[in-house]
């Protein structure tokens, strides 16, 4: 019985004073907040649209951000512009072709720069951007802010937040979207806004 | 059948420029969605909120102002229906 005592605690002494475990944030979002903002220049006006399906699980380390590993999927079906008829050239063939490449991720593959103060991470993070079945392997910088015990405020479970933040530029042609058409109605660089939250319950 | 032409075309002008004012006045393409942002309290974070909404865009009024152009031509090449005046008889 002394035994059984002792050995609990010092297995909750170790538990408290162990270094924190790295923790898994799931980023499909059931608020829909988390959106992903692309923009490109068309000569009429730009173009503008956002995309909401997001999932994807990303393992942060509050204690080792570096350390950060994961993936975040956009559904290509997601996409959305204010005009139908652009909206349907997005999604068909010659454009996206979500039906064929449902799918776009980004998957972690290093952290460079890494850079905290206080909650706030900012990093220069690598990895394997694949959009209508290309892949190419591309560097952006990202703000990570960890949220302790935030997620009660936000769904009330018990548990953390990470807030995910990048802006950075690719060309369609790299990912063999129209390459070299259409350039002089739609530009060739498009800009990514990405604003995502994951939630990592407790218990 | 001129005249009418003129008037369907003039009506045509000051629908579309209303309808396109009131409702915009929308320089870009035709919308049939607006985007508005909502801050998460929480992560501060904005979020998109598509709502429907019909925006005539500039590519609609060109097109009612082409059709205007279009009836107003047209009225140029019907004959003008000549007046029948009854003949005073002069004997």
């Amino acid at each position: 019985m002394k035994t059984t005592l002792l050995t609990s605690i010092l297995l909750a002494g170790l538990a408290a004073f162990s270094p924190a475990a790295p923790i898994e944030f799931d980023f499909k979002d059931p608020k829909g907040v988390n959106n992903v903002v692309f923009k490109t220049d068309a000569p009429l006006e730009s173009i503008n649209g956002t995309a909401t399906g997001i999932s994807g699980k990303v393992t942060f380390d509050p204690e080792n951000p570096g350390a950060l590993k994961g993936k975040i999927i956009v559904a290509a079906s997601s996409l959305h512009v204010s005009n139908p008829t652009m909206k349907q050239h997005l999604h068909g063939d010659g454009w996206l072709d979500v039906a064929k490449y449902p799918d776009m991720t980004f998957e972690l593959a290093g952290v460079k720069n890494v850079k905290t103060e206080g909650n706030t991470t900012t990093a220069d993070v690598t990895g394997k951007l694949t959009v209508k079945g290309a892949t190419k392997e591309i560097t952006v910088p990202v703000k990570l802010t960890y949220l302790k015990d935030k997620l009660k405020a936000r769904s009330g479970k018990e548990g953390d937040l990470l807030v995910l933040r990048t802006n950075f530029v690719i060309k369609r042609s790299d990912y063999g979207i129209n390459a070299a058409k259409f350039e002089e109605k739609v530009s060739d660089d498009i800009d990514l806004s990405l604003s995502l939250a994951g939630s990592a319950p407790r218990g | 059948m001129r005249d009418l032409l003129r008037i369907l075309a003039l009506t045509l002008i000051a629908v579309s420029l209303m309808a396109w004012l009131s409702l915009g006045p929308n320089l870009g393409w035709t919308k049939t969605s607006v985007t508005k942002w909502r801050q998460d309290p929480v992560t501060d974070l904005p979020g998109p909120v598509i709502e429907k909404r019909f925006v005539p865009g500039i590519d609609l009024l060109a097109i009612c102002m082409v059709s205007a152009v279009v009836l107003f031509s047209i009225s140029l090449l019907k004959r003008k229906t000549p007046n029948h005046k009854p003949e005073i008889n002069q004997s």
